[in-house]
């Protein structure tokens, strides 16, 4: 009952949180000097009021804003995101969305996943030889490597295996026309390698310094003393305890990961949300430029939300 | 704190699995096929598979003597699909092309018009006759190409009421691509609703002649022309629209129908899949009147730029890479990279230019001083040295030496960035406190349009912009996605005239022989129903009188003079700055056959698609 209780306590502040920000969006977006037909059209508009008039009116601009904010949130509620200007005419915005969407998940979903097991391992080879040279070695790659600027690493990754040796796709999500989870796989390689690049130093990073600290215990001096293998006390007794924290710190990784994926995503042509947002941006396309904003905005307050439930499943001190 | 191991075998077993999984997610290589026997090198264009005689093909039109016929082949039309497996290997199924942009509007031929063929335009449809690679007429519905010589065209009567009357013999069993019989009604219907005021047209010059069209059978249609009333290009006065399908909405509609997103026509391929941005997927049209097409499906891809397109092709993600104009600044790459064998670069002069569009009804523009000076202080050597390699021809005049009415030696304002401060002081333009001209308390101050698609336009607009700068003018560049800048009926910028300058890549000559874009008849207006593409509002009274002699008169000679005279005119009043010639430049694998691209940015390089095959070695 007291877990119901504050779950749904979490969910009306993230609800009221998710208006605020459709509101501060949308404000933020029409506050831009200019408006958003002359950002569109450029500021030499006005040389020809009627056509100006006749474009904010085609576009809805004439309504006031609040009216607009009040159309626009409506249609959210629907489902309705709204058409695009500029980059597919007219074109309702949700199915643009959900399509880039779903590509963005694929990629940084599968970037994530091979983030935790190589970090993982990168962690744990550190954290059983602290001080080794195996350990020295690991944290001056996670170093270089979690430094390495993602457009720069990526641009490198292009060159060599897709430019230079012609092994991997340089730009796409897919060969047009073919479906084919095999070439699927072939065009996320590159993205994927790019993106997990730097989320494995950072894991590793993370496991290492949790794996030490279990280490150390006295509940694994024990279970050493009582003969199991070296295996099993670090699966089972030491794992538990030091990964927990991390599931917290998961949650939070994922509006990075979903944001990040903006450079990497154009680096590589990836048509997920990224690219199609850095699209809207160039081409001042605001009814997509406002759906990826508040899809990202999901995205940190959905996370926000698992995140403080999980840490409060784990730690019930901290539901009050 | 004590060290732990684990087995040396669990870490090798773990190893293997990472390993194991990349291996297999890196599995399937993208390498291009090996080469085949196809020569490579710079120019060469790709050799062309014989064309072969259809049965019941048309009849055969001996090549045109008269001055004043278009330039037409004799009446071949080839059988793509009927042809024998090729030697030298397997078709692939699929050709890809990459380009920098994909039309919003896939209506067909519309706002554009006979003189600007689009590359969609010509996968889904066809036109009766439609100019090949090198711009020769060659048909397509139609049997032959109407010519004086061959009879298909022919004057009637005599003094002020003789007349031009083109004929028109369709194909036996045209249909559309949905089945329904392709007539002369079809191409009735096209010409009524190009003339009709709310259709929305840009090019309007080629029917505006025209009284009437007769259709006596389903297979023929004819043209008669005003009393007087001639055009060129009069053997390209006719094309279908799919009658069944829009005469029932209404024509200031049409363009928001389905059709804007699922065009039918007679083309050798139909749209399959179309994504805003990224891709059109056609599929072969079975019912094609030439038989089915080589190559059963042609992928149309976009790439963010030309560095895109280039490791796009390295990757072999693609058959053909459609650069343009745009590759000029990669060509040495592009050489080096072809050495290997495995590609080719198609390098082809064209009738392109490369200029800097004014809006001479912009005040700050309209005193023809002030657009000498804007030209003088260009340092165009400079920038073809520094972006292009020295591989473009700086141009004085609208024309390129692909046109042959083209005057080389066109005297060009001189004086260097000194003479253009002296002819603006004598304008009433001083520099103000911030270094910026000022004149009746205005500062010179413009807005300098480009496409956000063309890394190397910016590039020069930044030169141009710096070398306006030298002399006092600000130009702020303003870069917009192409169909923001470009998009035609009002749609852009640039055909809303809401610009002071932009950098354009046009084919002037090959807009009706450039009285679309610079005769005063076609300022877009309300009056003329939004015709047109004179978009910098040149209006010079002899330069309208020489073009249109240039448009009406039979005689070639005299054409060509009045073309000679006026493009004088034009480099005396500027309404645009022309830049450089450029050549269209294309990166193909060494595979692709009978990809021949055409000499301008108005003709569809897909003009011959049915055609196109790759061949696995």
């Amino acid at each position: 009952m007291l877990r119901f209780r504050y779950l749904l306590r979490r969910l009306a502040q993230a609800a009221v949180t998710l208006v605020a920000v459709t509101a501060l969006l949308f404000g933020l977006l029409h506050a831009i000097p200019g408006g958003p037909l002359r950002n569109l059209i450029g500021e030499s508009v006005g040389a020809d009021p009627a056509a100006a008039e006749r474009a904010e009116a085609l576009l809805g601009l004439d309504r006031p804003p609040l009216e607009r904010y009040l159309g626009w949130a409506g249609g959210l509620l629907v489902g309705d995101f709204g058409a695009s200007w500029v980059v597919a005419p007219g074109r309702p915005v949700g199915p643009l969305l959900l399509t880039a969407l779903g590509n963005t998940l694929v990629l940084t979903g599968t970037a994530l996943l091979l983030a935790l097991v190589l970090g993982g391992l990168v962690g744990v080879a550190s954290a059983l030889r602290p001080g080794s040279a195996l350990d020295l070695g690991l944290g001056l790659g996670s170093l270089l490597l979690g430094g390495a600027p993602t457009f720069w690493l990526g641009m490198v990754l292009l060159i060599v295996f897709a430019v230079e040796l012609a092994w991997l796709p340089a730009g796409g999500a897919q060969t047009i026309g073919r479906d084919d989870p095999l070439d699927r796989l072939r065009y996320l390689v590159l993205p994927v390698v790019t993106l997990a690049a730097v989320q494995v130093a950072a894991w590793g990073r993370y496991v290492r310094a949790a794996l030490l600290e279990e280490l150390g215990r006295d509940h694994l001096r024990t279970a050493r003393a009582k003969g199991l293998p070296e295996t099993v006390v670090l699966l089972r007794h030491a794992a538990p305890n030091a990964l927990t924290p991390l599931v917290a710190l998961l949650s939070l990784e994922v509006p990075a990961l979903v944001a990040g994926a903006t450079v990497t995503e154009a680096v590589f042509s990836y048509p997920g949300l990224g690219r199609l947002l850095l699209s809207a941006l160039r081409a001042y396309d605001w009814p997509l430029v406002q759906g990826i904003a508040l899809i990202l905005a999901v995205a940190v307050i959905g996370s926000s939300l698992v995140a403080e439930v999980v840490v409060a499943i784990l730690n019930p001190r901290l539901r009050a | 704190m004590r060290t732990m191991r684990l087995g040396r075998r669990r870490w090798l077993a773990l190893a293997a699995g990472l390993t194991t999984g990349l291996t297999f997610g890196c599995g399937q290589q993208a390498a291009p096929p090996a080469p085949t026997a196809a020569s490579s090198g710079m120019g060469a264009a790709p050799t062309s598979a014989p064309a072969q005689s259809a049965a019941g093909a048309p009849t055969s039109a001996p090549a045109p003597a008269a001055a004043a016929q278009p330039k037409a082949t004799t009446a071949q039309a080839s059988k793509p699909g009927a042809q024998a497996a090729p030697a030298g290997g397997k078709r692939a199924e699929v050709i890809t092309a990459t380009q920098l942009s994909l039309p919003a509007s896939l209506f067909w031929g519309v706002p554009n018009g006979w003189s600007n063929l689009s590359k969609i335009d010509a996968l889904t449809g066809d036109w009766l006759v439609m100019p090949d690679a090198d711009g020769t007429l060659t048909p397509k519905l139609a049997r032959e190409v109407p010519s004086l010589t061959n009879g298909g065209a022919r004057f009637e009567g005599e003094g002020a009421a003789r007349r031009l009357r083109v004929t028109y013999r369709l194909r036996d069993g045209l249909v559309w691509q949905d089945g329904t019989p392709l007539t002369s009604a079809d191409v009735a219907f096209a010409f009524d609703l190009q003339r009709t005021p709310d259709f929305p047209l840009i090019d309007r010059s080629l029917v505006s002649k025209v009284d009437e069209v007769k259709t006596p059978d389903p297979l023929t249609a004819e043209f008669v022309f005003k009393p007087g009333a001639f055009d060129p290009d009069f053997a390209r006065v006719g094309e279908p629209y799919p009658k069944h399908l829009w005469s029932g909405i209404a024509p200031a509609q049409l363009l928001k129908s389905e059709h804007a997103t699922k065009p039918i026509h007679a083309g050798p391929y139909r749209l399959k899949e179309a994504r805003p941005n990224e891709h059109i997927i056609f599929e072969a049209n079975p019912r094609y009147w030439a038989g089915p097409p080589r190559t059963p499906t042609i992928v149309m891809k976009v790439a963010a730029d030309s560095n895109a397109m280039l490791a796009q092709a390295k990757a072999g993600q693609q058959e053909i890479t459609m650069f343009g104009y745009t590759g000029a600044d990669l060509l040495p790459e592009l050489e080096r990279y072809v050495a290997d064998g495995r590609h080719q670069v198609i390098v082809r002069p064209s009738t392109s230019t490369l200029i800097v569009g004014l809006n001479v009804d912009r005040p700050i523009l309209s005193d023809v001083r002030v657009r000498r000076a804007l030209l003088m202080a260009l340092d165009r050597k400079g920038m073809n040295d520094a972006i292009l390699h020295g591989r473009v021809g700086v141009l004085n005049s609208w024309m390129t030496a692909a046109s042959p009415a083209y005057v080389k030696d066109l005297p060009a304002p001189t004086g260097g960035q000194g003479g253009a401060r002296t002819l603006l002081k004598e304008a009433g333009w001083t520099p103000g406190p911030d270094g910026i001209l000022h004149k009746d308390g205005q500062r010179f101050e413009i807005t300098f349009w480009g496409r956000t698609e063309d890394r190397q336009r910016e590039l020069y607009m930044q030169a141009i912009a710096r070398d306006w700068k030298a002399i006092g003018v600000e130009a702020a560049i303003t870069l917009r996605p192409t169909d923001v800048v470009f998009g035609k009926k009002g749609a852009g910028v640039i055909s809303r005239r809401d610009f002071d300058a932009v950098v354009w890549q046009v084919s002037t000559m090959d807009a009706a022989g450039g009285y679309t874009m610079l005769h005063s008849s076609q300022i877009p207006s309300e009056a003329n129903q939004m015709t047109g593409e004179n978009y910098f509002g040149w209006r010079n009274p002899r330069a309208d009188e020489l073009l249109a002699r240039a448009r009406s008169s039979p005689e070639e000679s005299e054409r060509l003079a009045a073309y000679r005279e006026h493009q004088a005119l034009f480099m005396e009043d500027l309404p645009a700055l022309p830049l450089f010639s450029h050549d269209l430049i294309h990166l193909i694998r060494s595979n692709v056959r009978n990809y021949r691209p055409t000499n301008s940015v108005r003709v569809a390089d897909t003009w011959n698609a049915s055609e196109w095959e790759a061949l696995s070695s």
